[in-house]
């Protein structure tokens, strides 16, 4: 019993962590964000199993980790409010040419940040982007003026 | 309809019907996950403590553990003595279940002597009690990683080799 109640927890609490860290830490690893998400993993590992070797306690966990993902994803599906809490929604970076610096700021992302992804993306001035929006996983898309009217 | 669509679209009708196949698979399988997670928020796979009781003449035994366990789980049972009236020897007697494929990290408090009997048994001498004393024993088990089985665990209070209350449950070793 205490396992699932364990899987439960830490799957909420990993969601939440998630959530709160932001889509900039998901876009881009760095060196220390892959050693921390390492660390990260063993640590729920560890109290997640604890001394628990059984196939049954590892079908235990896999089982309720399946089940809440089948279960968030179907109420995201079908409650739009609950996919944007669990999810978050697109955010608008770039509006007809110009930054919006207050969703920059929100995202902790600079001018700078977004630069590099255009031109990795060979957009060579913010004045031919029609639009930039922040996905939920954590890339930006941008939309050409010329390509999106 | 270019090349690479046509056999796409030539076998539509059966990928359709497979693919209501696969959803139905799909569905039952996350029933069954579910089923799974359900079962163990029930505790069927262990490890809740739960009590027992045997009543004797002479004394009444309580067994407070779990009857379910996974291996590398440590659990605690805790086995409580009360004395109806004066026992001038009391011994625990623990049938080999209780040990096997079991590790013992303590009891407590330790007994003052503890011998081994042919069948097996565990014999833990406890010493006098007097009438309506109870005694707790504690002890402190860690499941080894190769015992998965079910098997019967009986502890019996006895004076001078004379039984006075038995108990008897069953523990489930889930692989």
């Amino acid at each position: 019993m205490d396992i699932a109640i364990r899987a439960i927890v830490l799957y909420l609490f990993v969601l939440f962590v998630m959530r709160i860290v932001g889509r900039r830490e998901l876009s881009s690893l760095t060196a220390i964000d892959l050693v921390l998400l390492i660390v990260m993993g063993d640590a729920i590992q560890q109290g997640l199993t604890q001394d628990d070797y059984s196939v049954t306690g590892a079908v235990i966990v896999i089982s309720t980790f399946a089940v809440l993902q089948v279960g968030s994803s179907y109420l995201g599906y079908r409650f739009k409010g609950i996919r944007s809490v669990l999810e978050g929604r697109p955010v608008v970076l770039i509006d007809d040419g110009r930054l919006v610096d207050q969703n920059l700021r929100r995202q902790r992302l600079t001018p700078d940040d977004v630069a590099e992804e255009m031109r990795l993306q060979q957009i060579a001035s913010f004045d031919d982007v029609q639009w930039a929006i922040l996905e939920v996983n954590g890339r930006i898309s941008f939309i050409e003026k010329s390509g999106g009217e | 309809m270019g090349d690479a669509i046509r056999p796409v679209a030539d076998s539509r009708a059966a990928f359709e019907r497979h693919d209501r196949v696969g959803l139905l698979v799909r569905r039952a399988g996350v029933a069954i996950l579910a089923g799974v997670v359900i079962a163990a928020l029930f505790n069927v796979f262990g490890q809740r403590a739960n009590t027992a009781v045997a009543n004797g003449a002479a004394a009444s035994v309580e067994v407070h553990a779990p009857t379910v366990v996974r291996p590398g789980l440590l659990y605690q049972a805790k086995i409580s003595i009360t004395a109806r009236s004066a026992i001038p020897a009391a011994q625990l007697v623990f049938s080999h279940g209780w040990f096997d494929g079991m590790t013992l990290n303590t009891a407590e408090p330790g007994p003052a002597t503890e011998t081994s009997a042919r069948n097996g048994s565990v014999i833990f001498s406890i010493g006098p009690l007097t009438a309506g004393q109870t005694f707790v024993q504690y002890l402190e088990f860690q499941v080894n990683p190769t015992s998965s089985s079910r098997r019967g665990q009986v502890v019996t209070v006895r004076s001078h080799g004379v039984g006075l209350v038995s108990l008897s449950r069953t523990m489930t070793v889930f692989p």
